[in-house]
Formats: C-alpha cells, sequence, structure tokens
C-alpha cells in the first residue's frame, strides 16, 4: 500500500444478486488531487462509491485509507476515517433551520442538559460567513437555494474533517454561474491538502477541475490515469465503448408557421414577467438563464400546471387567458419537467401503464379499456425510445435516470403534441442516452413539432438550438438567432445586462 | 427463460407471498382443528367475511388513489338502518338496497370533498366523519336498536340462491366488478396514477380533485351495500354496531398486498386479505379462544400485516 495515496481500492468486486456491479475494480485516489470518475449510468460509479462510504460491502477486495487498509462497514465509520460524500440528492430536513441541520445528531447544549440554541446559531453563522455562504443560520432549509443547499452540504463536511470528499454530479443542479462558484471550492479544498472524488457527466468540467480520471464501463475500471493524456473524444469513446462522432445530431426541420405564442404572460410569484415568446413548427428553441430567472416558472404557467396571473396564450390560433393542465395536453401541449420522479413518472406502475396515462381516452372505449390497442400502441413507442427494459410490464422505478426520461417522453410522443416543452431534457443523464434523446428532439422537430428546450447546460443549447430566449431576473432579456448565438452573449443576457 | 436466483425468487414471494400464506395457513388450521376443512365451516367463512370483504374493497379504492376512509363502519351503519326503513315503508328490497347504495355514496361525497376541496389530510377528514356519522345513527334510530324490520328483510343476509347464501354472491359479483374497474377501466388506472404519484397524474392531466371525490364515491357504494348487508344479517338496526369494522377493512386490504402507501394492490388481493381475516377468527372461534383474546390478536395482526407490507417495499426498491 502507498503512503501517497488517500484511497486506495484494490480489486474491489461486489455482486448483487444476479449482477455483477463491480469486476475487480481498483481505484486511487492521491492525496491532494482531484479525480473524477466517468461513465455511463450503470457503469459502477455509483456503487463503488457506496463501497468506498460503507454503505455496501465488497465481496472481495481491499479498502486503504492513508496507506491503512480498513473495513468500512458503515457510513458513520467512514465519516470517522474522514470520508464524506455530497449525494446528487442532498439530504437535509427541508423543515429544520440551516443551523439546526448543520448540528444535526449532535446539538450542543447548556449546564442544563437544554439545547444551546445561541451557540448553535453563533457557530452556524461563523461557519457560513467564513464559507461565503449567502445564507443565513436562522433560514429554513428547504428555502434555501439549491446551490447554497450544496455548498453547506460541503462546508458541514469539511468542518466535520473529512479529507476524502466525494462528489455526486453536484453539478446537476446548478447553473453556469453557480457550478464556477463550487469549482473555486473544490480547487480550495484540493489546496488544502483534501482529495476530491468528482463524478459528472459533463465533460467540459470534468477537464476543467480534474487532475486525474477514471473512466468505467460495465462495472471495471476501463482506463485511468493524468487527465493531460486524454481528450474529450477519448474519454467518451472509453465510456460507451466505441467512437462517437458527433456530439448533436443535424437539425432537420424549417421553421414554419407559429403554434404557441405568448402576449404578456405572467407567472405566479413574479417569477415570470411580460414574457412574450413564439414557438414555430419544426423548430427547437432553447432558453437560457441562470436558476431562479424564473424559466421553469414560466413554461409551469404555459401549460398550466400553475395558474398564470395575467396575459394570453395562443395556442393554434386559439386565444387563451387561463389554460389548465388537461385543457393543455388536449391542445396538444405538453411539458416534460426537470423533476421526472416527482412530475414525470409513477414510480411503483408498469412503463406500459405510465406511457398510456395521459393517453387514457385515446385507448378507451366507454371508459374501458382496450387492451390490445393500448399494447400496441405503447409497444410503438416503447420500441421507437429504446427503453432499456425487459418489457414493458416492468415497474418504472427500476429504470435508470436516462431510461425514466425516455419513459416521460414516450407517453408524451404518445400523446402526438403540437408543441412540446423540455424541461432540463438530459440532466444527469448519461453521454450515450443524452446523444438519443437529442436525436428523438431533432426528430419531433422534424415531424413539424415545436421544440422548447430549458437547459442549464450551455453547450447543449449552443448545439441544438437556432434561436435562444435568454431570462433573467423573470423577465426574457433577450432573443439570439444563428451567428448571435454563443456562450458569451448568453451569459451577458443571462446574468443581468439589460 | 429468467434465471432462478435469490432475486428472483424473494420478487416471486413478494408478489405471491399472500396466496402462499393463506395455503400454509389453511394447512395448519387443517390439522390443528379437524372440523375446520369442511364444507359447512368453510362455507360459514365465506359467509362471515362477506361484509368484511365489501368493506375491504371500499378501503382499498381509498388506499390505492392514496387516502383512507375510517367512516366507513358508521356510514355502513347509518346506510343498513334507514335501509330497514325504506324496507318497512315501501316492502321493496331492491329499493331498500339502492338506497343503502346511495346513502353510502352521500356520505362519502362529504368525506370526498373535504379531502379534495378543504384539503384535510383523508385521516383527519374521516375521523371526524366516523364521529358524527355515528351520531347521525344514534339521532336517525332515537339510540335504540330497530327490531321491527318488517317481514323477509332478512333475505338479502340470510337467504340463498341454491345452496349458496346471499352475502357470498353479492361478495363474488362485487369483487368481479370490483376488478374490472380497477384493471380494465380508466377510472381504476387513474385511481393507481392517483395513489402512486399525485403530483405526476396531475401533470398527467388528471383532474386531482375530481379523482379524490370518484374515490370515496366508489367506496361509499361498496360501504352502503356492505350497510344492508350487515343489518340484514343480524336483521335488526343496531346504531352502535360494527364499532371497528373499518380497521378489518383496512387490514384485510393491507394483509392483501393493497400497499398502504398508494398505488398497488389489486382487487383479488383484498378478497384474499378478507379472507386471512376470516379464517383467523374462524379457528380461533373453533379453539374455543377467549373473543377478548381474539381482539389482541386482531390487533396484532393489524401490525404486523403493515410492517411486512413496508419491509417488502423497501427491499424490492433497494
Amino acid at each position: 500500500m502507498s503512503e501517497e495515496y488517500a484511497l486506495e481500492l484494490s480489486n474491489i468486486t461486489k455482486t448483487f444478486p444476479g449482477v455483477k456491479a463491480l469486476d475487480r475494480v481498483s481505484f486511487g485516489v492521491k492525496k491532494g488531487v482531484v479525480h473524477s470518475l466517468v461513465g455511463e449510468n450503470g457503469a459502477g460509479k455509483s456503487t463503488l462509491m457506496k463501497v468506498i462510504n460503507g454503505m455496501h460491502k465488497a465481496n472481495e477486495g481491499t479498502v486503504a485509507v492513508h496507506g491503512k487498509v480498513v473495513d468500512i462497514a458503515s457510513p458513520h465509520m467512514a465519516e470517522a476515517l474522514g470520508i464524506s460524500m455530497i449525494f446528487q440528492e442532498l439530504v437535509y430536513v427541508p423543515g429544520l433551520t440551516v443551523a439546526e441541520n448543520l448540528c444535526l445528531g449532535h446539538h450542543p447544549t447548556t449546564k442544563l442538559g437544554l439545547v444551546d440554541w445561541r451557540k448553535i446559531n453563533k457557530d452556524a453563522q461563523e461557519l457560513l460567513d467564513r464559507e461565503g455562504i449567502h445564507a443565513k443560520a436562522t433560514d429554513i432549509m428547504g428555502e434555501v437555494r439549491i446551490s447554497d443547499a450544496q455548498m453547506i452540504e460541503i462546508a458541514k463536511a469539511v468542518n466535520k474533517g473529512a479529507d476524502i470528499v466525494i462528489m455526486d454530479e453536484p453539478t446537476s443542479s446548478l447553473t453556469q454561474h453557480e457550478s464556477e462558484t463550487l469549482f473555486k471550492k473544490i480547487n480550495e479544498l484540493r489546496d488544502k491538502g483534501c482529495s476530491v472524488i468528482y463524478i459528472s457527466h459533463k465533460m467540459e468540467e470534468v477537464f476543467q477541475l480534474s487532475d486525474y480520471i477514471t473512466i468505467m464501463r460495465d462495472g471495471q475500471s476501463i482506463q485511468t490515469g493524468p487527465i493531460s493524456d486524454f481528450d474529450e473524444q477519448k474519454v467518451i469513446a472509453a465510456m460507451v465503448g466505441r467512437e462517437v462522432s458527433n456530439l448533436y445530431p443535424e437539425p432537420k426541420g424549417t421553421p414554419g408557421e407559429v403554434l404557441l405564442e405568448t402576449k404578456n404572460l405572467n407567472a405566479p410569484g413574479g417569477k415570470g414577467k411580460n414574457i412574450n415568446i413564439k414557438l414555430r413548427a419544426g423548430e427547437i428553441v432553447g432558453m437560457a438563464g441562470l436558476v431562479g430567472a424564473g424559466r421553469t416558472e414560466t413554461v409551469r404557467a404555459i401549460c398550466g400546471m400553475d395558474p398564470m396571473v395575467s396575459g394570453e396564450i395562443i395556442l393554434n390560433g386559439k386565444t387563451y387567458t387561463s389554460m389548465t393542465i388537461g385543457q393543455a395536453i388536449d391542445n396538444g401541449l405538453v411539458m416534460a419537467t426537470e423533476d421526472r420522479r416527482k412530475y414525470g413518472i409513477v414510480a411503483c406502475r408498469s412503463i406500459k401503464e405510465n406511457i398510456s396515462l395521459p393517453n387514457l381516452k385515446a385507448i378507451c372505449k366507454a371508459g374501458f379499456i382496450q387492451r390490445k390497442k393500448e399494447r400496441e400502441q405503447v409497444q410503438i413507442y416503447f420500441d421507437r425510445l429504446r427503453i432499456k427494459a425487459n418489457n414493458m410490464d416492468v415497474d418504472a422505478l427500476t429504470l435508470s435516470g436516462g431510461n425514466q426520461q425516455k419513459l416521460v417522453l414516450a407517453k408524451w410522443m404518445m400523446s402526438n403534441p403540437k408543441v412540446l416543452i423540455l424541461d432540463e431534457p438530459t440532466r444527469g443523464i448519461d453521454v450515450g442516452a443524452k446523444y438519443e434523446i437529442y436525436e428523438l428532439m431533432t426528430e419531433m422537430a422534424a415531424a413539424g413539432m415545436a421544440v422548447l428546450m430549458i437547459s442549464s447546460e450551455l453547450p447543449e443549447l449552443l448545439g441544438m438550438c437556432k434561436r435562444i430566449y435568454v431570462m433573467a431576473e423573470g423577465e426574457v432579456r433577450g432573443e439570439l438567432k444563428d451567428e448571435e448565438i454563443s456562450q458569451v452573449n448568453v451569459m451577458k443576457l443571462a446574468t443581468g445586462g439589460k | 427463460m429468467d434465471k432462478i436466483n435469490s432475486k428472483n425468487v424473494i420478487n416471486f414471494i413478494a408478489k405471491y407471498s399472500i396466496y402462499c400464506i393463506t395455503l400454509l395457513f389453511m394447512i395448519i388450521c387443517a390439522i390443528v382443528n379437524n372440523r375446520f376443512l369442511t364444507l359447512e365451516n368453510l362455507t360459514n367463512i365465506l359467509r362471515q367475511i362477506s361484509v368484511y370483504a365489501l368493506l375491504a374493497f371500499a378501503e382499498s379504492v381509498c388506499i390505492i388513489s392514496g387516502n383512507l376512509d375510517l367512516a366507513a363502519a358508521s356510514t355502513l351503519i347509518f346506510a343498513g338502518c334507514s335501509s330497514i326503513f325504506v324496507y318497512v315503508s315501501s316492502g321493496s328490497l331492491l329499493l331498500a338496497a339502492i338506497v343503502a347504495i346511495l346513502l353510502g355514496m352521500l356520505i362519502n361525497l362529504v368525506s370526498g370533498s373535504i379531502v379534495a376541496f378543504l384539503d384535510v389530510p383523508p385521516f383527519v377528514a374521516t375521523l371526524g366523519m366516523q364521529m358524527a356519522v355515528r351520531g347521525a345513527c344514534y339521532v336517525l334510530t332515537g339510540g335504540a336498536t330497530i327490531i321491527n324490520t318488517g317481514e323477509n328483510f332478512r333475505a338479502i343476509g340470510q337467504g340463498y340462491i341454491g345452496p349458496i347464501p346471499n352475502p357470498i354472491i353479492i361478495m363474488i359479483v362485487c369483487a368481479i366488478i370490483f376488478w374490472i374497474l380497477l384493471d380494465r377501466t380508466r377510472l381504476g388506472r387513474n385511481f393507481y396514477a392517483l395513489g402512486g404519484n399525485r403530483e405526476a397524474a396531475r401533470a398527467s392531466g388528471i383532474s386531482i380533485r375530481k379523482y379524490i371525490i370518484l374515490s370515496y364515491l366508489v367506496a361509499g357504494a361498496f360501504t352502503g351495500l356492505a350497510g344492508i348487508v350487515f343489518s340484514s344479517r343480524i336483521n335488526a338496526g343496531a346504531p352502535n354496531g360494527a364499532t371497528g369494522y373499518e380497521g378489518q377493512g383496512i387490514a384485510a386490504s393491507v394483509i392483501g398486498g393493497i400497499g398502504f402507501a398508494g398505488g398497488t394492490g389489486n382487487a383479488f388481493g383484498a378478497v384474499i386479505g378478507a379472507i386471512v381475516i376470516g379464517i383467523i377468527n374462524n379457528i380461533l372461534n373453533l379453539m374455543g379462544v377467549d373473543s377478548y383474546v381474539q381482539q389482541i390478536i386482531n390487533g396484532l395482526v393489524i401490525i404486523v400485516a403493515v410492517a411486512l407490507d413496508t419491509f417488502t417495499r423497501s427491499r424490492r426498491t433497494s
């Protein structure tokens, strides 16, 4: 066991009933480096991290921390060894204050044995100030912005003395700007001598941040080495096991008539102010902006997910001053939400039932389901979207993130929409599946649909859209077309340049 | 062909566990008591569970849709007592049954509206209704048991068609209707979606309020019917009767695999759950176990059933 490694895994094998999730994986992380771990969903990254974090026990192989072989039996032991994991889905109690969350499980007490609130709040505020986090100790955690919550989580880990920090897709819900703040933090951690294991699907970040990279595929460590030995193409090829020539498909459609138009639309809570946008048939339009710019709120109001406050929506030539979800769907205006688990799928029901859910009217006769028709129709979309599952009768919860997203797309495609709104369609999805989703979007546009795509990943907006609306502070700050579209121009509008 | 491995075995057992347990249970009962496996006793069990089964259907609809009805027993009695009055004044059993069903639906329309429009949690809304409707039962009957049920009111609960007791026929017909409703109709699908993920159901264009109320209405129809069957079986209108029956209905549902979290389970499960409860009561009776002790056992059965439900759920999702 080498001393220079903060963490060294040797020949880790982990089998679950029926699956070999990890197959003799060796993985060493040096002291004071950022080490990226990439691979498609299901490649074994999360399982490997759970072995490190003590949530899974490896069947074979050893784990050494700072040169000493250890048996990490629980997350608690991992913490004691200085290993801390920041999950993709942050774990906190939303109803408690920031300070309470920071000291959860070890409340300091006064001499009388009562909880010492003054100390809790004071310590918490000091920590927040020291780390430059814009939140108050007494703020309710659930109301703090996701990016701040993440910073708090990291601060908490480091405060506990963690020197090996695992981050699982930390930027999946952050904007470019917030990501930059996170990157600064990560660099700080590295400079302090911490080792950061960084899991991400975003190649840009991986290359910007890492010193080392390990690529996993099918439960095995495929390649590992200093980041300078790699380039994006090489990493992606290793991840998917084949050469990938294009990151984005060629657009096919030509813009036609206007299918959806909003006039001075106002979303609730001032999150969308006097929105005027137009979507044409055959077009993929982008919507950029920082998190909190009001993009999601705006499209939710357009689709009837939240009631619009004022303004008009013109859909297929008809003017609406209010819109319900049912009306929207019946008129071919549908939306795939950012939060798939919450709004997209009914996890405990089958793929088939999920896909037919918004389309039951069409496959029912007098309220009775025509089972053969349902099966045939659903099969078409199940096949067309290449959802990876044994059959369409398995529960939706068994699907990976990418396949859940395909499931959501399948159900809306089956409803034969005219206008499709996608909120962060590729969030948390691996490279291979991303390309498939881009291809589907292009196909749909080519078939005459109007597609509006919200994304916090600028490269994908730049790659997919010929027209981009940029939002900031609840307003559409500008519309960029063709040659005007560039990272700089988008960011200029998004960060407030009026 | 699926490979046989421990995960498949776990899934298989989780899926069919209730059938295996029921079978095993019956074998044990047959060994313990030689009167158990007689045609007479088995018919008896089915007749005794008919009311539980109808209540299990009512609770199942609610639970599958992510709701609950704690007022079911009160509603049952209110509908049952009212049906006696209708029968006595009209002489028509059919009319009495229709009124019982409609009253069940009416009371549940109130419960459903409270849940849907006032956003009161189902537990609280129906707990309140449980007390209020029970009070209404006493007001309706003047607090006394109705003994004058007219001639032949008992036909529904005590009569036969051929060799088969009426309550069993009613139960089987309702089970088939319930199964079709859950498995083969848009209404059923929407109930599952509502209980499985309310937000996703809403985002798919399903009117949440409408389907909450519809779920209560369907449940109310079963409860109302259970009311007339119950009153007819005892051939009386007892305003203090059927206390705690909603618990039996909920227990039967959960034992039968209708997940307490909503969105899962089916009609067969509710029937099997009611049968399991019936068998437990029956074998305890046959063995001469004290009725107070029986209550303790019934309580424990409910807790074990829900604990098992939670356990298998966490096993399958992890």
